[in-house]
């Protein structure tokens, strides 16, 4: 007998949640023994949606529909972020939290993966709406929550100022202060340091791992930077630190470019001080057409920006060694073919942009001791979780002949359906 | 004086061979009289009935045991046992073996043992699993990270600590590694945990050389026990140097004066599954092994196996007590009579313990540290336990045996002082 297809999501339209069965399918055939149990990552494990009712500051009652999703906890708690968006649906929320599954595997972190999320548009609310909203929703998906059960992070729309609501909100319900139940919160109640360059910290280490492996120094190799926001910035500057030479930098205004080198701290004060509030210009390099960013030769290209901007119309065009994906899901699979006959090694999203999760593992540790460590600590450890974890899927790549992104996901999927086997069924 | 104390129904060798140890200690050290009360009574017992389904549809009822003797310093810990001798008078005495082990190595553990009475040889991967669930599911409200804490045993491995956490951890609706150790690494073991055991006494075996100034790696050395703790306390000592001239199993014995080679040894057991007949060395009776003159005599296979029938042949010049209750309380006498000494259980064994506290502590905050930062922990607390140990005895010109149970009894008493009679 076979599995059933889920009832709740109608066959004709999956949304995103079809995208990720498809991945699932491909990466099936790489899994031998394991295919025994895929149908672990078919379905999610708990799904919750909750009715979120508040007063708007007017004095009328508002609903709003919310979601917590954890696709699977065979390797630990469920963890993922909470996004507010008007067109935050079931399926999207399942398809992130699986996701999280993969990415947690990937990278070795001992969870699983969830996601939440409620379908509002966060700027058409008062500050203290959303505070209802949040307490409110974390309130109704506090039977599922926990340090040990399931950890929420800040996802688009929310940042620490929710995830601080909604570690008081749990913890008030719990009776005593629960620090662990969210990440990304505030420094002052038990945030983690390190956390604002952590997704741009890991793009960099992860880039440098994949260019130990072909023979490429840091010092002196030219970067090309698509987007200049947090991971642009953090990983412009790890790079700078390094000893590269930031060659070109883009981000909503426009693109510079210096084949010299740009010092990534002076754009950064240029960027604070200028009227557009970006890289557009720039007295210390020359002005570039956006379009032409990706064809600047160069040794590492990071794009940190938006999806889905390396084509199979600009692929050819790439005149570089190594590809570190900053942003999530920047290149499409057709450009993935082209990179690849050309010899360019894509570091591939679920691991390059870990960055971020990892730190905030590493926030989840340090609640549960209390203690707290220096930002080396937390740079120090980072290097080291994602070292190993590029190392792994180097290792599968080559032993298989696939791709880091095929890779990533045979490692991912591996472990998940591993620590599966190994718990076996209960009872 | 020790009249009033808890006698188990049916056998209890190693129960009244602790008690022998006991009351010796405390001729030697000072304890309370509420201490001794509390060491002499174990403080939970819980016999159970485990019902398995079988995979012919038939229903077998396993006899089942978890018993907590002490928790004055912390936690219960112990391992859970699968094998055919297992009894309550036997769970109680390891119980009261692993108080006096996580004592003397100052780790914050009670002590705790248990098991099923059953051959798993003879069932089906599907029928231990099912034992398994069921045993954990009986000791839900009584097992925990915080309350008693179960590990590997004979008959039990990784895959049996994955069925527990995993039992556990969905009846109590969360992940909850720390409820046992020596799982696989995959859900927050230790990796090579199966090697710790046999780590742990090599390390231990290095610092009693040392503390004797003696070269390990000029001593001869024979093992009794070709388990998974044998074969790796023989591949361990060989690649530290040592020469290992004998090995033993359950059937016979080979011994080599020029040392045997451990590869080729195990491909003959691999193939034969003994190790009698291999040609690099010669077979000789499996008890003529206790008899060899070897620097030292390690015991690897179970409980009981020097004892006063064969005590006066040993002719090693130290013996060193992998397996719990190797050495019987007559023959430990016999021994000690002899002068020759013996590094007992409660400090060569501590590798295993050393490792679950280890990975116990990783679990609380789901950290890994690195392999390399795992294994020198454990080889300085194994080394720093052993020079304590040996620098106590030589001090009060007593064995090794009776310095072990006295830091141990003197840490339990001091606790139970401290915490007082509750209510």
């Amino acid at each position: 007998m076979k599995s059933e297809p889920l009832s709740y999501l109608p066959a004709s339209d999956q949304g995103p949640w079809g995208i990720y069965l498809e991945q699932v399918e491909r990466v099936t055939p790489y899994l031998g023994e394991l295919q025994y149990w895929v149908d672990t990552l078919k379905r999610p494990k708990r799904i919750l949606i909750v009715d979120v009712p508040i007063h708007l500051d007017d004095g009328t009652v508002v609903h709003f529909e919310g979601y917590r999703v954890q696709h699977n906890t065979s390797r630990g708690p469920a963890k993922g972020g909470v996004r507010y968006h008007q067109d935050v649906t079931l399926s999207e929320v399942m398809a992130l939290a699986a996701w999280m599954s993969i990415k947690n595997a990937a990278v070795g972190l001992p969870y699983g993966g969830g996601k939440g999320g409620i379908r509002l548009d966060p700027r058409q609310l008062s500050p203290a709406e959303l505070e209802r909203v949040t307490r409110r929703y974390t309130s109704e998906i506090g039977i599922l929550i926990g340090p040990k059960k399931d950890i929420p992070a800040p996802d688009v729309g929310t940042g620490q100022r929710e995830m601080a609501w909604m570690m008081d909100t749990f913890s008030m319900n719990a009776g005593s202060t629960t620090p662990g139940v969210v990440t990304g919160k505030p420094i002052a109640i038990g945030g983690s340091l390190g956390r604002q360059d952590a997704t741009g910290n890991g793009v960099f280490f992860t880039a440098a791992a994949a260019a130990e492996k072909i023979g490429l120094p840091i010092e002196g190799s030219r970067v090309v930077i698509q987007g200049f926001g947090n991971v642009g910035n953090a990983a412009a500057r790890a790079f700078f630190d390094h000893g590269a030479k930031l060659v070109a930098i883009s981000d909503v205004t426009g693109a510079v470019y210096n084949e010299e080198g740009i010092d990534p701290y002076d754009l950064t004060r240029y960027v604070a001080e200028s009227e557009t509030r970006g890289v557009l210009g720039y007295p210390g390099a020359e002005p570039l057409p956006a379009a032409e960013l990706f064809a600047v030769p160069c040794e590492f290209l990071v794009p940190a920006a938006l999806e889905r901007v390396i084509t199979e119309h600009n692929a050819h065009k790439v005149q570089t060694k190594i590809i570190a994906e900053g942003a999530n899901g920047p290149t499409t699979p057709a450009a993935d073919d082209i990179l690849a006959e050309r010899g360019v090694v894509v570091v591939p999203d679920v691991i390059a942009n870990a960055g971020g999760v990892t730190v905030s593992y590493f926030e989840w540790v340090q609640d549960f001791n209390s203690y707290f460590w220096t930002e080396e600590e937390i740079n120090q450890n980072l290097e080291r979780v994602l070292r190993e974890a590029f190392e792994a899927v180097w290792q599968v790549a080559q032993e298989r002949k696939v791709l880091l992104r095929t890779a990533a996901y045979i490692v991912a999927a591996t472990r998940i359906l591993e620590a599966r086997a190994l718990r076996g069924l209960y009872p | 004086m020790l009249n009033s104390a808890y006698k188990p129904p049916g056998e209890s060798g190693l129960w009244n061979d602790f008690l022998m140890q006991l009351e010796r200690t405390l001729a030697h050290v000072d304890a309370h009289p509420a201490t001794v009360e509390y060491l002499t009574h174990p403080r939970r017992t819980v016999a159970l009935t485990v019902p398995v389904q079988l995979d012919d549809g038939t229903v077998n009822f396993f006899s089942g045991y978890r018993v907590v003797h002490n928790i004055a310093l912390g936690p219960a810990r112990g391992g859970v046992r699968y094998h055919p001798r297992v009894s309550l008078g036997q769970s109680v005495g390891l119980a009261a073996i692993a108080t006096i082990q996580s004592a003397v190595f100052r780790l914050p553990y009670g002590g705790a043992a248990g098991g099923v009475s059953v051959d798993p040889r003879k069932l089906s991967p599907g029928e231990v699993e099912r034992l398994t669930r069921r045993y954990a599911a009986e000791l839900v409200e009584v097992i925990g990270p915080d309350k008693d804490i179960l590990g590997p045993d004979l008959g039990t491995g990784e895959r049996e600590m994955a069925w527990m956490m995993d039992t556990f951890s969905t009846n109590r609706g969360f992940t909850e590694p720390g409820v046992v150790t020596g799982k696989p690494p995959q859900l927050g073991g230790i990796s090579k945990r199966g090697e710790a055991v046999g780590r742990g006494v090599l390390y231990a075996v290095e610092a009693f050389s040392k503390f004797q100034d003696r070269d390990l790696s000029r001593s001869t050395v024979a093992v009794q026990g070709f388990g998974k703790v044998g074969r790796a306390v023989a591949r361990l000592f060989s690649e530290a140097g040592a020469r290992v001239v004998a090995v033993s199993d359950e059937w016979g014995a080979v011994y080599s004066p020029e040392g045997i080679d451990h590869e080729a040894l195990l491909a003959h057991y691999k193939d034969t599954g003994r190790i009698e007949g291999f040609s690099g060395a010669h077979t000789i009776g499996r008890d003529a092994l206790v008899g060899l003159e070897v620097d030292f005599l390690i015991l690897a296979a179970l409980e009981g196996l020097i004892n006063e029938s064969n005590a006066d042949q040993v002719r090693a010049r130290a013996l060193v007590e992998s397996a719990v209750g190797a050495v019987t309380a007559d023959a430990d006498e016999q021994l000690r009579r002899r002068g020759v000494p013996v590094v007992p259980d409660v400090i060569a064994g501590g590798g295993g313990l050393t490792m679950d506290y280890l990975e116990w502590v990783q679990n609380f905050s789901m950290f890994n540290w690195s392999e390399e930062h795992v294994w020198s922990a454990m080889q300085r607390r194994v080394a720093k336990t052993l020079e304590e140990v040996c620098t106590y005895a030589e001090a009060e010109e007593i064995d090794l045996r009776l310095a072990s149970y006295a830091i141990a009894v003197d840490q339990i008493n001091f606790s139970t002082h401290m915490r007082g009679v509750y209510p």
